[in-house]
């Protein structure tokens, strides 16, 4: 014979029409003996069509356009974070950059020239370096767009799923 | 519940994934109405569901391509929605307890005031105060028996969902139902008079307070 706590999962699962049948033999038989789960039963099964008839709202006007919108921002930010462009749109600035610096630094005068093999060595990552840190992939070579996304997207220890500190 | 393999919605998820924009307004098209509802049942705010329901299908659409196939889209969907929907309920919650329990989204509205008799006509009443009896429950009962009764997921469809074993599940649902059967009482008085055609098992119980359990 059940126990009251256990017929609980099986009267919930009869109001509901999910108990399987060895289930509703075994609760037939603690039903028929058990006048305090009686009533139990009967108002799981009295709440269960109140909620299954609750009446859908339908989606607000112009929500599919306010939606639409903010996925057309989700990609024009995933262009913005392909930083690959950027450091090539920005390389000849940076590359003036360190000629400046290394200009006012080591007092240079024109007669020395800049290595610049050099100065781009400084800037290189190793290529036999297998295990990057999610910064890194932002100066790899061969990084595709859609892992620079998801490595920003991720970067959160949690899973980027749950709420990820993402609060708006 | 049903694997990858029965997913109605696996070609558009792959086009999806793909990065066809068509296919995700489909998905969002199919799952909208159905997030939306998911969102006002457990906020009970019309502005706040339509803020998360956007949200929902943003971190859908972030996360698609990682999305493995191991449960159906809809699973997959109902999940990245009750999270976000968790998480802002956990930040009211958590507003509430520094502002004091008036903001708190959680407290419990005496029953009469959650659904008084004369309020109970037509659909967006009806719909009001199921909501309203929704958000007197804890959280957790809350979402549990929503996804059950209201959107018709299987129980081992939300023990997945929600990373708890499916005996807690049952047992979430069992009692979000033995609380709410006083709170929706009028609902039921008028559903049970306005349709006596219905079959009621248990109508000789209707207005019979709901009491402790003897056993
Ligand atoms: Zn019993």
């Amino acid at each position: 014979m059940l126990t009251c706590k256990e017929a609980e999962a099986l009267i919930a699962r009869r109001a509901d029409g999910a108990l399987e049948t060895d289930d509703g033999v075994a609760l037939a038989r603690h039903l028929r003996e058990c006048n305090a789960c009686r009533p139990l039963a009967e108002d799981q099964a009295i709440v269960v069509r109140a909620l299954t008839a609750r009446p859908e709202a339908n989606v607000p006007l112009g929500f599919a356009g306010r939606l639409s919108d903010r996925l057309d921002a989700e990609v024009s930010w995933a262009d913005m974070l392909n930083w690959r462009t950027w450091t090539v749109r920005l390389a000849p600035v940076a590359a003036a950059l360190i000629i400046a610096a290394a200009a006012t630094a080591e007092r240079v005068t024109a007669a020395d020239p800049i290595d610049l093999a050099q100065v781009a060595e400084t800037w290189a990552i190793d290529p036999e370096l297998t295990e990057l840190p999610t910064t890194a992939l932002f100066w790899q070579a061969e990084v595709s767009a859609d892992s620079m996304l998801e490595a920003v997207l991720t970067a959160d220890p949690d899973d980027p799923l749950l709420e990820a500190g993402y609060d708006q | 519940m049903a694997d990858a393999g029965t997913d109605v919605d696996r070609e558009l998820v792959e086009a999806a994934a793909g990065g066809s924009r068509e296919a995700f307004d489909e998905l969002v098209r199919r799952y909208q109405r159905r997030i939306f509802n998911l969102a006002r049942s457990l906020t009970s705010n019309d502005g706040d569901a339509e803020d998360l329901t956007q949200e929902a299908f943003v971190r859908a659409y972030r996360a698609i391509k990682k999305f493995r196939g191991d449960s159906t889209f809809k699973t997959w969907m109902y999940s990245v929605a009750t999270n976000v929907i968790r998480a802002h309920m956990a930040r009211q919650k958590r507003r509430g307890a520094f502002w004091g329990a008036s903001l708190d989204a959680d407290a419990p509205e005496a029953p009469e005031r959650a659904v008084s008799r004369e309020d109970v006509e037509g659909d967006v009443v009806r719909r009001d105060a199921i909501d309203k009896a929704l958000a007197a429950l804890p959280e957790e009962l809350r979402v549990a028996v929503t996804l059950r009764d209201i959107h018709g997921l299987g129980y081992r469809e939300i023990a997945e969902l929600l990373d708890i074993p499916i005996g807690t599940v049952e047992s979430r649902i069992f009692r979000a139902r033995h609380r709410l059967r006083p709170l929706l009482e009028p609902l039921m008085t008028r559903t049970t008079s306005s349709s006596p055609g219905a079959s009621q098992s248990g109508g000789q119980s209707s207005g019979r307070p709901v009491e402790a359990k003897a056993c």
